[in-house]
């Protein structure tokens, strides 16, 4: 993990940012760009264990009790995914940093004990998609793929 | 006694009855977890959901969340997710719009309610994707409408329209916090006359719309409703007999909990002989 995020901690401005989490998909709406992001599977995990207070390292800590992976994947996963919302402003340094709660602490203390069998880790993806005014044209029902809005059916 | 059947005669080229599609959607989504995945094959087997009419594709978010909160698996789920993400995008940039409008109506000393979609979709959706809330409004007091319109002279305001409350809905408004701005929103009873009272003069969200709104906002506050207060505003705005036959189809249809007294009540009321008082009219 690059040194330079690996004993911080984060949080969001909700000026900036707005999130929501459905059916294990993280969104999110940069306010200013208007530029809007989707981040599912192990990307929601590492979102919410660094907004809950935990820095890159202890999230990967976490994640290294819960997957299988080669030696340093998740680590290098975390942090890379750490500086891309970091370069898309979706993510701040904490400009007051704090321990992490004792919630976030004893979950990734409990979480050791109670996932025995690991499941192969993915590496997170963000998906980005900025002509967002273009998109809200997008008929949402036959202009999309399974996936639905704002992935657009692709052309035969 | 005047059966819904009935109502769509008395009041019927207003539309406010939503029609079957309309309906079988609505039951779908409102459909208690157990019974969401039959109400959703009832639903495909009658409804063609790429034929929908726009009125009725703002119905499916809602659907999506039934779907999902069942655990209910179909290959149509991922686009009815995406109706969701895409009125969750739209209504995020619209609190937003609607948040510095109200900042900047604060600043000059200006307090204002908020109607329509975003007022019932902060207060009584439990999900900020459920409804589309295009068809917000910012109430003021009538003397402060036009120092409200200078004021937001330079406000981007898009399709948010500025309107005048009247000065009962003014006395029983609640707080209400818009992406960090504060504002008043009307009280569950008033919201509840509004989302009718919008239907029944064509001027509010389209056929469908308002009975998810009135089912909402008695899912999330029924116990808040003032009856007595429905009835007179009503009754004052000269809404009846349409209120009462809204009223009375949701209690038959979907189980609505209003009372039958109630519903009677605005069934027999004569209205007053004077113009009717616009519930939250636009500014002149």
């Amino acid at each position: 993990m690059r040194q330079e995020v690996y004993g911080m901690r984060f949080e969001v401005d909700g000026r900036r940012v707005v999130y929501e989490t459905i059916d294990g998909e993280l969104i999110l709406i940069h306010m200013e760009t208007g530029f809007y992001y989707s981040l599912d599977g192990t990307g929601v995990e590492i979102w919410q264990g660094l907004l809950a207070g935990c820095t890159p390292e202890e999230v990967s800590r976490r994640l290294r009790t819960r997957y299988e992976a080669p030696v340093g994947s998740i680590e290098g996963s975390v942090s890379g995914l750490v500086e891309r919302l970091r370069e898309e402003g979706l993510l701040d340094v904490a400009r007051r940093p704090s321990p992490p709660r004792p919630a976030a602490a004893s979950t990734i203390a409990g979480d050791r004990d109670a996932q025995p069998e690991r499941e192969q880790f993915e590496a997170p993806v963000l998906h980005r998609y900025t002509d967002m005014a273009d998109f809200m044209l997008v008929d949402p029902i036959h202009e999309v793929d399974e996936t639905g809005w704002p992935n657009r059916k692709v052309a035969p | 006694v005047v059966s819904a059947g009935q109502s769509t005669r008395q009041v019927g080229n207003r539309g406010w009855r939503p029609g079957p599609e309309q309906e079988q959607l609505l039951l779908a989504a409102r459909s208690h977890p157990s019974e969401t995945a039959d109400a959703w094959l009832r639903l495909t087997c009658s409804v063609d959901i790429e034929e929908l009419d726009a009125s009725s594709q703002d119905l499916l978010p809602l659907i999506y969340r039934a779907l999902e909160a069942a655990g209910v698996k179909d290959p149509w789920l991922g686009r009815l997710k995406g109706t969701y993400r895409r009125t969750w995008y739209g209504n995020q940039l619209l609190l937003r719009r609607l948040s510095e409008a109200l900042a900047q109506l604060n600043s000059h000393g200006i307090d204002a309610v908020v109607v329509g979609g975003a007022a019932v979709g902060l207060l009584h959706y439990r999900a900020l994707g459920a409804r589309p809330m295009g068809d917000s409004r910012i109430a003021v007091r009538p003397a402060q409408a036009g120092q409200a319109r200078v004021a937001l002279s330079g406000v981007e305001l898009d399709s948010l329209a500025l309107t005048s409350a009247d000065d009962d809905l003014w006395r029983a408004r609640v707080p209400l916090e818009v992406a960090g701005a504060s504002a008043y929103a009307p009280c569950s009873t008033d919201q509840l006359l509004c989302a009718c009272a919008d239907r029944i003069t064509g001027s509010g969200p389209r056929c469908g719309r308002w009975a998810m709104d009135v089912l909402a906002i008695l899912d999330s506050s029924a116990e808040e409703i003032d009856w007595r207060r429905l009835v007179r505003r009503g009754t004052e705005a000269r809404l009846i007999p349409g209120l009462g036959l809204m009223l009375s189809y949701l209690r038959e249809r979907f189980s609505a909990p209003v009372s039958p007294a109630v519903i009677d009540t605005l069934r027999v009321a004569a209205p007053p002989p004077a113009a009717p008082p616009a519930v939250a009219g636009r500014c002149p």
